[in-house]
């Protein structure tokens, strides 16, 4: 049994009735669209999948993903097949525009890390930590915690262009120093 | 992707040094593991793949996702594979708790949905959306907006333990 399987509350076992579910993708309010696709498609290399306008409710959705190459070749070209792909994937980061805010000093989003608290944090796996933050340091991104800052490393946290935090780690590492630091 | 070539601010050819770089998690926070961890796997069949306890900061870790027979039978065997397949897998959900919250009768966390919005939910495809809230429904799940609210027939909301809303699509 591994340790995955002991905790209170976990269900004995998966409902069949789940069969089918996909976490498809995460949702965040962004100010400027340009700004944020400019951050993750440059710095962080993801792709955008689909574009979603909505005049009458003046609002535009982005979903973005991290693809290879051969996967970016299954995408259909259609575009109602494409949502219906974009909806069926893993992994999607979707990010809501309502139009105007980028020219609206008064839209501030709040991240999550500082009261009231609740959402934390998107991460990535990268194979090099110290490499991606070079990588981010010659895009001048913006900082929460610094590879080999603390007693977690490495491990970085940098803030997209809204302030949203995301984790930078190397699986097997962060796995290693999660061992180090805690227990099962 | 060069139907997106003309977005403000797009790339549609990402820089190889990002190639092997994988959107894994998103993390929130939870007040109660026990009521999150019953509602991630027992109503939304998600499976536990990492679990870590940090008694020197009282917090623990979960890390949940959702797997088809396929991918469940690539998951590690041993605990120490299995929290580094963890992390190179896409669409895990985070939840961090701090221990003691779930004793606090006035603890709440923050949905993103009112002031000081933000973050706005996560969202899970199904195959079926009517089934799938036909079933919430018996499971007592609270809903934000069923299919039959609004303008978009074909999506719902509900809500997990902390009130966080989940869009089923």
């Amino acid at each position: 049994m591994s340790h995955a399987e002991k905790a209170e509350g976990l269900a004995n076992s998966i409902d069949k009735e789940t069969d089918g579910y996909i976490f498809n993708h995460s949702m965040l309010r962004i100010k400027d669209p340009k700004r944020s696709l400019e951050f993750y498609s440059k710095v962080l290399g993801m792709r955008l999948v689909k574009k979603l306008d909505f005049p009458s409710m003046k609002f535009s959705l982005y979903f973005l993903g991290k693809h290879t190459d051969e996967e970016v070749k299954q995408i259909p070209t259609d575009s109602y097949e494409r949502t219906v792909w974009t909806f069926r994937q893993k992994g999607l980061l979707e990010l809501t525009h309502n139009w105007g805010a980028e020219n609206d000093d008064a839209v501030k989003f709040h991240d999550g890390n500082s009261d009231p608290k609740g959402f934390g944090h998107i991460a990535f796996s990268v194979p090099d930590v110290h490499a991606a933050c070079s990588r981010f340091e010659k895009h001048n991104i913006t900082f929460v915690k610094k590879a080999d800052d603390g007693s977690m490393k490495p491990l970085a946290f940098i803030k997209d262009p809204d302030g949203y935090w995301i984790e930078i780690m190397e699986a097997k590492a962060t796995a290693n120093i999660a061992k180090e630091l805690g227990t099962i | 992707m060069s139907e997106f070539k003309d977005v403000e601010g797009n790339c549609i050819n990402p820089d190889q040094d990002t190639k092997d770089f994988i959107l894994n998690h998103t993390m929130l926070r939870v007040k109660d593991p026990k009521k999150s961890l019953d509602f991630y796997t027992r109503v939304m069949g998600m499976t536990l793949v990492r679990k870590n306890d940090f008694p020197g900061g009282k917090f623990s870790l979960y890390f949940l996702g959702t797997f088809n027979e396929k991918e469940k039978k690539s998951i590690p065997k041993s605990n120490d594979d299995m929290r580094g397949w963890a992390l190179n897998q896409k669409s895990i959900l985070e939840l961090t708790h701090n221990w003691g919250t779930e004793n606090d009768p006035n603890f709440s966390y923050h949905d993103g949905n009112k002031e000081p919005r933000g973050f706005g939910h996560i969202a899970f495809k199904v195959p079926d959306v009517q089934q799938a809230c036909e079933r919430f429904e018996k499971l007592g799940v609270t809903f934000q907006k069923k299919p039959s609210d609004g303008n978009m027939k074909s999506i719902a909301f509900i809500k997990d333990p902390d009130g966080y809303w989940i869009e089923i699509v």
